[in-house]
């Protein structure tokens, strides 16, 4: 039975689709089949960040509307076995997606599939709410900052009261709380909430710590999930976060500023 | 805590209890009305002066139309109120309220008449009763019994609402800012109160707010209230309760 796993937040441009792309590859990396569905309609972003924009030719609202099966609209990435895009829509509104149409295309990639991450778009209306509808988990993406707190509350109150668990009154929606574009040094200054804060206002399991890095926006540029940089920061404290969610117990790093010693005047590669 | 975009902010939009004016129609004499009007400003000119008002059609049998309502607000303002709102209307009105560009509340019980709850999604989010016995210490042999308890045992998150209609309501987890609970009695608050919270909605005064943390935006107690703004600092992020006395609030630690 596939785990269904909504990449959600409400405010907009907190990281959604880096994160979605970061935990599928994340995922299918680890040996699990796992596809990365885009219910971002009308904006097309997942497989621009996954480097697979040129080979979309169906798409999520094809599906739907039964004008191409799944086989025909699913892209198989290059550099990861197992590992599946469902592009969205860029010539349509968000309005096109419709809650039966949704439910079919999850049952049937669910009888396939290990996990199905759902990139959510921004705000609280339709598209997040098809997009989060029939999760199992929700990792809830969220800046220090007060408004995107704020707005992760209010997705919160909606997992808990408008997906299906919760219409059907079984276990509810397991929530992870995935605080990004963290600076420790602006945090010591207090210009940004600290992990602590954001904590205590949501207080929901913390599933990783991702830190502010330029090689976010290099990656997404080659259309190269962050996950797949091993030495940067980022990409590490992605692939905690994916360990997390399969269950295992790893302390957070990148939450402290780096002290300046004699150790570091070097960077240490893995590779 | 800070934000840098709350500091850059032009301005900032924030959820306020105000008190309005109530205006309850029995009739839709239009005339009649004009001289009860004129009558009731004479009695207190002073008071009524530009005093906002919300024309509540939740008593009234029959049905008016959009031009009604056009004559109706003409009629107000002839007598120096300022017509803000309807409530308690047919659909049909609410849209020839919109074009006038005045605002359109939910039908009226859920808060006392001379005060009005805004929230900016009205979710409401009500629980069955699971543990019906009343807390004992909170409740004297002389009033009458509460009917119902409600107890909710998850986070109240921002945009969401509760409401225990006719009894107390016990909140085992944090309310979080942007969320509002309201009881017509006591509200237990055993996380961090961080919201707003209506004990006493509609009008006991004996009603009572206890919580463990604090912070809240609001607390108001059979509409006497106060924001966050006013919240003494020694009593802030401390375990309290708060009740009326003199139709004052008083707020006192429980430690
Ligand atoms: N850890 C990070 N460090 C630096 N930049 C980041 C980080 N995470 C995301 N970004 C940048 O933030 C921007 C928004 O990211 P992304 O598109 O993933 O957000 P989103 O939540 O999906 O946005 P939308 O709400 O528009 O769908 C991008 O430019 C991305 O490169
Ligand atoms: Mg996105």
């Amino acid at each position: 039975m596939a785990e269904v796993i909504v990449i959600t937040s409400g405010k907009g441009g907190v990281g959604k689709t880096t994160t979605s792309a970061a935990i599928g590859t994340g995922l299918a990396m680890r040996g699990y089949k796992t596809v990365v569905i885009d219910f971002d309609v009308g904006l097309r972003n997942l497989d621009l960040i996954m480097g697979c924009e040129r080979r979309v030719v169906y798409d999520f609202v094809n599906v739907i509307r039964n004008e191409a099966n799944l086989n025909q609209s699913l892209i198989r990435d290059k550099r990861v076995e197992d590992l599946f895009i469902l592009p969205a829509s860029q010539t349509r509104d968000k309005d096109t997606l419709d809650i039966e149409g949704v439910e079919r295309v999850i049952n049937q990639l669910a009888e396939s599939f290990d996990y199905i991450v759902c990139d959510s778009p921004a705000g609280i209306e339709r598209g997040a709410f098809m997009a989060m509808y029939f999760a199992d988990q929700a990792v809830v993406v969220t800046n220090p900052e007060v408004s995107s707190v704020r707005d992760s509350d209010r997705i919160l109150g909606l997992l808990a009261s408008k997906t299906r668990r919760a219409e059907e009154g079984r276990e509810p929606v397991k929530e992870h709380l995935l605080l990004t574009r963290y600076e420790p040094a602006r945090v010591e200054k207090g210009e940004m909430l600290s992990v602590d804060d954001v904590k205590e206002i949501l207080a929901i399991p913390l599933l990783g710590v991702i830190p502010e890095s330029k090689d976010v926006l290099q990656a997404s540029n080659a259309g190269s999930p962050i996950i797949l940089a091993s030495e940067s920061d980022a990409g590490q404290a992605y692939e905690d976060a994916v360990s997390r969610l399969l269950g295992e117990d790893l302390v957070h790093r990148f939450v402290e500023v780096e002290k300046k010693g004699f150790f570091n005047k070097f960077r240490l590669f893995r590779s | 805590m800070m934000s840098v975009s709350e500091q850059d902010a032009a301005a900032a939009i924030k959820a306020r209890m105000v008190s309005l004016t109530v205006l309850e129609l029995f009739s839709t004499d239009l005339e009649e009305l004009d001289r009860q009007l004129l009558e009731k400003v004479a009695q207190a000119p002073k008071f009524f002066r530009n005093a906002p008002v919300m024309i509540d059609f939740g008593q009234l049998d029959q049905e008016v139309d959009g031009s009604w309502l056009e004559k109706a607000c003409e009629l107000l303002s002839a007598n120096n109120f300022v017509p803000v709102g309807i409530t308690g209307a047919e659909e049909s009105l609410e849209f020839a309220a919109r074009a006038r560009n005045i605002a359109v509340w939910p039908a009226a019980g859920t808060a006392r008449h001379d005060t009005v709850v805004e929230s900016p999604q009205p979710e409401i989010k009500e629980e069955p009763v699971q543990s019906p016995p009343a807390p004992q210490e909170a409740v004297t042999p002389q009033e009458a019994p509460h009917t119902e308890t409600l107890v909710i045992r998850q986070p109240v998150r921002s945009g969401q609402k509760v409401y225990a209609r006719g009894g107390d309501l016990i909140v085992l987890a944090s309310v979080s800012t942007g969320a509002e609970i309201m009881a017509d009695g006591h509200i237990h608050v055993y996380g961090t109160l961080r919201g707003r919270a209506l004990a006493g909605a509609r009008g006991k005064e004996s009603a009572r707010v206890f919580c463990n943390d604090l912070q809240a935006d609001l607390v108001s107690i059979a509409g006497v209230y106060i924001i966050n703004d006013d919240l003494p600092s020694d009593m802030r992020k401390t375990a309290v309760q708060i009740y009326l006395q003199e139709d004052q609030l008083k707020i006192e630690s429980l430690r």
